[in-house]
């Protein structure tokens, strides 16, 4: 991953836009017609995916340490994917998601919760982007690194 | 019911708020599919987008929202560990969904 990075580095003359999930975990929700919202719980990693996710941002902070980049600009905005009924929500995880899991403890609360809200309710998702704009330093230690 | 932002609408605007494309060679790591491509291919000069997965690649090719007057960016199947340009190719590089 850090040598990803110095490749990036190495092929970029002035700036790079990182933008990604944040590691936190999505939340699941619902919201009823009058615009409520109900917490029912966390995704859940399937695999070792979070750990990829600490890594990523363990890579990055390194090479700005090293002095290759500087943050410019750093700001997150949330990512809603919303469904009409529970069962849509866990379809679209475990088909789609990939790293992600609806564990039966959330499965179920999303199940009340979507009953206990009536007709016109929504099953959602909320995910924490991150974007960065990094300026490119020209520091020749990064080639001493390796 | 309090309606969900479109969220590639709020993406889009972050893309324009934080970069100005205008006239930029570009390199999309983890282009996938094009999406993200399609918020700046009418203001960067020209584009290379890279991704692993082929499928993805051969979506982007035919994805209407990609054609510019001078053609299309250019998809080459690859990864960031080693990345096939010289140095100093490109004026922005976005990391897109891939670090």
């Amino acid at each position: 991953m850090v040598h990803a990075l110095h490749e990036t580095w190495r092929v970029t003359r002035s700036e790079v836009l990182d933008i990604r999930p944040l590691s936190l975990s999505p939340l699941v929700f619902v919201r009823d017609r009058n615009g409520g919202d109900t917490f029912c719980g966390e995704l859940k990693w399937c695999d070792d995916s979070g750990q990829h996710h600490i890594q990523s941002d363990t890579a990055l902070a390194r090479v700005i340490a090293n002095g290759k980049f500087v943050i410019a600009k750093d700001d997150r905005f949330d990512w809603f994917d919303s469904f009409d009924t529970a069962d849509e929500l866990v379809e679209q995880v475990h088909d789609d998601w990939l790293t992600w899991t609806v564990d039966e403890d959330t499965a179920l609360k999303l199940m009340r919760a979507m009953k206990d809200s009536g007709r016109g309710a929504k099953a959602f998702i909320k995910q924490g982007i991150r974007v960065r704009l990094l300026k490119k330093m020209n520091n020749e230690r990064m080639n001493n690194e390796q | 019911m309090l309606p969900f932002p479109d969220p590639e609408e709020i993406e889009r605007e972050f893309f324009s708020r934080f970069v100005d494309f205008r006239g930029k060679r570009v390199l999309e790591i983890g282009c996938g599919d094009g999406r993200t491509i399609s918020y700046y291919v009418n203001e960067a000069k020209w584009i290379v987008g890279i991704d692993n997965d082929r499928d993805e690649l051969i979506a982007a090719r035919k994805e209407p929202r990609l054609l510019k007057e001078d053609g299309v960016p250019n998809f080459i199947q690859g990864s960031a560990a080693s990345l096939p340009f010289a140095d100093s190719s490109f004026d922005l590089t976005i990391l897109s969904w891939s670090l």
